[in-house]
This record gives C-alpha cells, structure tokens and sequence, in this order.
C-alpha cells in the first residue's frame, strides 16, 4: 500500500464514521433543529464518498443542492412552525425503537446478503476522472436528452406547486375577496360521529 | 482506483481548515482569564442587551426564497456539464439548453408575476 | 456527432403528441401570468384543445414505421399508444369536470390545469418511456404533481392530510422503486435501456439481487396501481382530495401505472415469470376480495370508489397475469371502458355536491324525483362498474375473465366472478337508494336540492363531459367488438410484447389441448354469441 492509497482509506474510514455517527444522531436527537444541522453533515459525508468514487461533479451537486439549497429549506420550514411545545412522552416508547431498529437491522442484513452473493457486471472500463463532466455533457444532449428536458418541465411544476401552496392568497387582481369559507373542499366534512362508526379497515 | 487531480491540495486544505477552530479555542482558553459572572454567559450582540432566544419564527418570505432558491439551484447543476462541454457539443445541444432555459425563463417569470420573489 | 444526422436519429415526430402537451400548459401558463383571474374563462378550452389536439396526433401515429425515438429512451409502439391515448382522455374529462369546481372553491384554476396538464405529461411519458432514467423521470413527473393536486385545496384540513399521507408513502414507495431501478443498473453492467438490461439479464441468471429487484420494482408499481397490500393511501386520499383529481387519479394515473407494469415486468423480467405472475396473482385476489368486501361499508360516495377502484385494478390485473395476446388486450380494453364509466361516476359525484354540498351515500335517496338525468347517468355508470349485461363493464368483465380462464388462471377468475357479484350490491344499493325511495323518504340535502339549471358558467362543459362518457359506457357496450379488435391489433404490432407473447404460447401449447381455432377466434366468437 503506497502513501495515495494509505490516504484514501484513512479517508474512507473518517468519511463513514462521520456519516454513520451524523445519520444516527439525526434520527436519535430529540432536538429537531440539532437533526437539521446534522443533516447537513450527513450530506457533506456523502459527497466526500463520492468524490472517493471519482465522482467530482456529483459530489459538487451534492454539495451545492443537498447542503446549500435543500437542508437550508429544511431549516427554514423548521423555523418557520417553530412551536415550542411540549409532547407527554410516548408510553413504551422504547418498544417502537427496539421494533424500528429489529426492521432496519434486517433490511441492512438483506441488502448486504444480496450485495456480497449477487454476481454483478461490473463495467471494467477505466474511470473517466477529469473527463467526466465532458462526457456527462455529452450523454445529457444525445441519449440522455428525452429526461433532461422533461426535467425543465418537472421543475416548472415544482415552482409553480411551491408558489401556490407557500403564497398567501392575496392575489392583486382577484375580483372577489377570499373569505373563510374558499379554499375549501364544497363536501362538507363527515360528522365525527360518522367518522368512528365507519367500517375502517385500512 | 481515484483517478482525479489536484484533490491533495483539498485534503491539505481541509486540514488545514479543521485546525483554525482548534487552535482559536485553545488559544482563547490558554489566554482568557478564569470565567466569573452571569453576564459572561450571555450572548454577545454589539454591546446590545440581548432579547429572546435565537431560534425565533422565521417569516415566511424566507421559506418562499429558499424554495424558488432550490429550483434554480438544480437548474444551475443541470446546465453545469452544457457549459463546460459547450465547445464539443455543437449548434443542436445550444438549440435544446434553450428550450431547457426557456421553458424554467416561463417559471421564472411566473414567480415574478405571482409576487414570490418581492419582499412585501 | 453532426447535427443533421443526431436529429434524424432522435425521431423527434414520435413525441408529437406530448409537444402538442408541453406547448398547451406552457400557453395555459402564459395566458394566465398575463391575464390574471380573467384568463379563467379562456384557459380551460385552450387545455380542451391541445388535448384534443395531441388525441388528433396519437391517432395519426397509430402503427409508425420506426417507433422508437431519442436513441432508445421512448417507445411509440401502438401499444404507448393506446395507453397515451387513454391518459390523454382522462385529463380531458377532468379538466372539463373542474372547471366548476375549482372556481367554486376560489383557487386559481390557470394553475390547476398546469399542474394537471404536468401530471398528463408524465403519464404519456411514462406509458412509451423504455429506458430507466426516462421511466423515473416521467414516474416523478407524474408523482409530485398528483401530490400538487392533491394538496390543492389548501385551506381545508382533509386535503392537507390526503396530501400529507400521498406524498410520504408515496416517497418512500418511489424510493424503493429506484433501489430496485439502480440494482437492475448493477445486475447488467451499466445499461439503461429495457431491451438491453433484459438481454445481459439472461446471460446472468437468477440471483437475489434480481429477485431484491423485482420486489422492489413491484413494490413501486403496486403503489401506482393502488394494489392490496399497497393501497393504504387510497382511501384517505381519494376522500381528501379534490374530486376531479380523484377521478384523474383513479384512471389517469392508474394507466400510466399498468402500462409501466407491462413494459418493465415484461420486458425486464422474463427469467423471474413465474415468480411475478405468482405475487401479482396473490396481489390482484387481495386487491378483488378487500376492495369490494370494505366498499360494502363505506358511506361516503368518495370512499365508496375509493374501494371500488381498488377493486377494479384487481380486475384489470387478471389480463396482466394471463400474459396472452388476449390477456393484455382485455386488460386495454378494459381501461378503456373504466374511463369512461368511472369518469362519469364521478361527474355526478361532483355534480351532486356542488348543488347540495355533500358526499354522503345517505343523502342520495330519493334523487330521481328531483334530478332524473345525474339519477340515469350515475345508475348506468355504477351498473356499468358492476359489470350488468348490456353495459361496457360488463364485456370488459367477460373479456377479462375469458383471457384469465384460457391462460389456465382458474383461482383467480372464480374469485373475480364472486368479488363482481359482491360488487353488483354495493352499486346496485346507491341506485337503488336514488330510484325507489317515495318522495317523502328523501334525504335533507335532496330535499332542498336547488333548481336544476345549467346557466352556471363552467356547468355546460361538465354536462359535456357527463354525457359523452355515458354514451360512450352504454356504446362500448354494444359495439364492443370494433375496440377489442384495436386492443388487439395494438397488442400485435408492439414488439416489445412479441418475445413474452412467443413464450406464452408455447407453454399454452404444451399445456392445453390442441384446438382447432387459435384462441383469438374463440373469442371472438364467445363475444358475438353475447
């Protein structure tokens, strides 16, 4: 093992150790906000592992969208219901943890199962390294280019979605003021009489 | 197999970078003298007596901003690879970037027109 | 690459139709930023139109010599194009049925009918995409816009909620579906195209990883097509959600999710045949036996086609499964006919709350003394839907049924026959509830039920739409024979299928006797005898 490698391993390890220890507090921290922050360190992990995959490009994505636009969403929309109150403790809360974590144990056991005996193709072909964003250009504007224009479309909707479901409804030019009642579904809502004695079964 | 160039110069940097905070604390607790008092505990905003907590209610043009902000973001990502490959691609891959900016230029002005970019 | 020869190797002509889409929401869009609120009463019939447009151009592509575009990423097989064709016509009639309703609640429509016309987009999409990338694109496309819909309403809690629980399951079941999309990726070495990944799958063999693929690739469509055991979100959702979006989500969506079950199960999967036919059999008895047993209980209207259409995807899972020419013909056919049927159902769904302001299945009694035309057109639906002789339902029942029965599927067309018949009750008893009940046993919202008038503006359009898909539910019915003979045909001209198909039949002809007409024949023999 010459010094490069020694380096990239080392790098590996403190990579992992990151994610894994920042994923887990995530999920584990009472503090919602703490999660949002730690978020972020999950994704940052995330893309120094693909830059260990010779992924520069995807990891500079990964930086600029996940850690620079999503996980500042993500603390906005927090701030922004910041509700401070305080729930009663879940009784037998630790069953649902132990439960939560017996399910993911397994689905991890399965995956790595299915990853280790699993013969795969794999493409021996050298990695691209400098060249990548070249032929990633490339790949967008011949056989990639049917998804790559409809994902203008897809975030067209996403804009206009996130507009009308964040704007207040003060529209300039409304010829009607919005009362109480619009915005609503015309059915009424179902008595909560009706509501228990329904039939439930899903 | 890593095959990319110049990231010795990250690795170096960000080591670099991880010892700042490091240093600066330990620096400051070597030189500070003994903590004494409540009001070193406070936050320190400008010599200004400090009122509420820092986690406030955010205002919901933030939320708006962040979101038109993600939009653009993954916009700006996908026409990364167009720019840099430009001259290899030729007149038909400029024709379809346009397209692909033209019809997010119709989103960008329906936000303006919607409001959601002013701070009203 | 030179210019002119990558835009002859596109085939950009086969995505006409969903041009004719694009350029329509992004008109809609415009028209709307410049107008405001007055562009309501010109944008709906600009989306009418360049539907209709876009219908007018899957129709000309019916059988094109090269079908497949963009270097492989879409395929313009007759069979996308059926499937297109009934997405298309789905948005249609939703649109048509929203109209009202929308500027009833005081949301903007320009933007429901963008994001409705986005949801098209994917849908098409999705129903010729045949290569990965594409498919998750178009899925997504479709996903978060159905969840925009969803949502709509937002002032109203029962919205939110339906929003809320559509897109976390509905995240989580996409997210499954690309860990199965990426192992494929791994399991072929590097390819995206369905054909190709099914030709390095074969040198390969079974493995887990397949397996774990397949699971997951089942898991994200069965989500889709709202099949027991993944069709928790149904219920909620349909009764949350605005009611034209229901309807658009029961049959628009609902297609796009079989068409992307046949190619990708079809195509895909043929080593692990069996084992797929095997889990959509067990999904597709769930789906007959729970959907209509709970549908029995439910009193809301919403709720009632909620499990009703869990039901009917049960049904339309029996062509899947026989996996003849027939099967997926019937399976076609039998879309088509849900359209229409379900699509007027829910017309008089709205129709019947807009006046009164209610959902409830209660407040339907005595109806016909009031309103006689929602009382027919809702009746002849509803008996479509259960499957009474005359009506479409009925023959797309019997084709199904047929095709399943043939392909040697005995379990499960005995446990269609009984879950239709349980079927018949449900809807026989609203229309019972709306016919013979005396004038004096009418409901209180039906007592003071308005002066039927349609002055209302955005009335007229939804008349349209209701009477077009009665006709067509009372028409298909008796002229069956001409659109089963198209199903058919789409079948026999899409290549993708042809490979299965062979298969098919050669375990058919092992299995079964030898007769002496091909089954094509019997069939349509059986059908002119009915």
């Amino acid at each position: 093992m010459n010094l490069a490698e020694g380096v990239q391993l080392v790098s590996f390890i403190i990579l992992t150790v990151m994610m894994l220890g920042a994923a887990l507090a995530v999920v584990l921290s009472p503090n919602i906000v703490y999660s949002a922050f730690l978020l972020g360190g999950v994704f940052s992990a995330m893309a120094g592992l693909y830059l260990l995959l010779n992924a520069s490009f995807v990891a500079a994505a990964q930086i600029l969208v996940y850690v620079g636009a999503i996980n500042v969403l993500i603390l906005f929309a927090i701030m922004l219901v910041n509700k401070r109150e305080d729930f009663a403790p879940v009784k037998y809360a630790w069953t649902r943890k132990i439960v939560t974590a017996a399910v993911c144990g397994g689905l991890f056991l399965l995956l790595g199962t299915t990853i280790i005996t699993t013969p795969w193709a794999i493409d021996s072909t050298a990695a691209a390294g400098d060249e990548a964003i070249y032929i990633l250009g490339e790949h967008f504007f011949t056989d990639f280019l049917l998804p790559f224009e409809l994902v203008s479309v897809l975030l067209l909707m996403a804009l206009i979605g996130a507009i009308v479901l964040a704007r207040r409804d003060i529209i300039p030019d409304s010829s009607n003021v919005v009362g109480q009642d619009d915005l609503k579904l015309p059915e009424k809502p179902r008595e909560l009489v009706s509501a228990g004695a329904d039939g439930e079964s899903s | 197999m890593f095959v990319l160039s110049g990231y010795e110069y990250l690795l170096g940097f960000i080591f670099v970078a991880s010892l700042v905070p490091v240093l600066a604390l330990t620096a400051s607790w070597l030189l500070r003298p003994a903590p004494s008092g409540p009001e070193r505990r406070t936050t320190y905003e400008s010599g200004m007596e400090p009122i509420g907590g820092a986690w406030i209610q955010f205002n919901i043009r933030y939320y708006m901003f962040a979101l038109v902000f993600v939009i653009f973001d993954v916009e700006t990502v996908f026409l990364y690879p167009w720019a840099v490959a430009f001259n290899r691609l030729g007149l038909l891959a400029f024709v379809e970037a346009l397209i692909f900016i033209g019809i997010l230029v119709v989103g960008l002005a329906y936000a303006w027109r919607k409001g959601a970019l002013e701070w009203s | 690459m030179d210019v002119a020869n990558l835009a002859s190797q596109l085939n950009v002509g086969v995505i006409l139709p969903e041009g004719i889409v694009i350029l329509t929401l992004l008109t809609v869009l415009i028209v709307d930023i410049i107008r405001g609120r007055a562009a309501n009463a010109i944008t709906p019939y600009i989306a009418i139109g360049g539907l209709s447009a876009s219908l007018a151009a899957l129709c000309l592509q019916w059988n094109i010599a090269n079908p497949v575009s963009f270097l492989g990423s879409f395929n313009g097989d007759p069979l996308s194009v059926v499937f297109r064709a009934i997405v298309v016509l789905s948005a249609a009639f939703t649109i048509l049925m929203s109209i009202r309703y929308v500027e009833r609640s005081g949301t903007s429509l320009g933007e429901f009918i963008t994001i409705l016309l986005t949801a098209t987009l994917g849908g098409m999409f999705l129903c010729g995409a045949s290569e990965l990338v594409m498919i998750f694109v178009a899925l997504e496309t479709l996903s978060i816009s159905s969840y925009l819909l969803t949502g709509y309403m937002k002032r109203d809690s029962r919205s939110n909620e339906a929003a809320l629980k559509y897109l976390l399951i509905g995240a989580s079941s996409s997210a499954l579906f690309l860990y199965g999309v990426s192992l494929l990726y791994g399991l072929s070495g590097g390819e995206t195209q369905l054909g190709a990944i099914a030709a390095n799958l074969t040198a390969g063999g079974q493995s887990l990883g397949l397996i774990m693929a397949l699971v997951f690739v089942i898991a994200g469509v069965a989500f889709k097509i709202s099949a027991v055991p993944f069709h928790q979100w149904t219920p909620d959702v349909y009764e949350g959600s605005p009611t034209p979006v229901v309807a658009f989500l029961s049959v628009g969506s609902k297609t796009a999710g079989f068409a992307l079950a046949v190619r990708l199960l079809v195509v895909v999967f043929p080593l692990l045949a069996d084992e797929w036919h095997f889990v959509f059999t067990v999904l597709a008895m769930l789906s007959m036996i729970l959907g209509n047993m709970v549908a029995l209980a439910q009193t809301s209207m919403k709720r009632l086609l909620a499990y009703s259409s869990i039901g009917q995807a049960g049904f339309v899972m029996i062509g899947l499964i026989a996996g003849t020419e027939v099967g997926y013909a019937s399976m076609i056919f039998y879309l088509l006919v849900y359209l229409f049927m379900n699509l007027g159902g829910f017309a008089c769904v709205i129709l019947f709350s807009l006046r009164t302001g209610t959902d409830q299945i209660s407040e339907y009694s005595g109806l016909y003394h009031k309103d006689p035309l929602i009382t027919l057109c809702l009746s002849l639906c509803l008996l479509s839907l259960g499957g009474i002789p005359p009506l479409a339902g009925f023959f797309g029942k019997i084709y199904l049924f047929w095709a399943g029965w043939q392909a040697g599927l005995y379990p499960l067309v005995l446990v269609g026959l009984v879950t239709s018949v349980i079927s018949i009750y449900y809807y026989i008893r609203v229309v019972k509830m709306m016919v013979v009940r005396e004038p004096q046993e009418m409901s209180d919202a039906v007592k003071n039920y308005p002066k039927v008038s349609w002055d209302a503006p955005g009335l007229k359009p939804l008349q349209v739409g209701l009477v077009i898909s009665v006709v067509a539910t009372t028409l298909v019915g008796v002229a069956s024979n001409p659109v089963f003979t198209l199903a058919i045909d789409s079948v026999e001209n899409s290549p993708a299928l042809s490979a299965s198909l062979a298969k098919a039949k050669e375990k058919s002809a092992i299995a079964v006797l030898p007769k002496d007409s091909p089954s094509l024949e019997v069939t349509k023999v059986a059908s002119a005898k009915l």
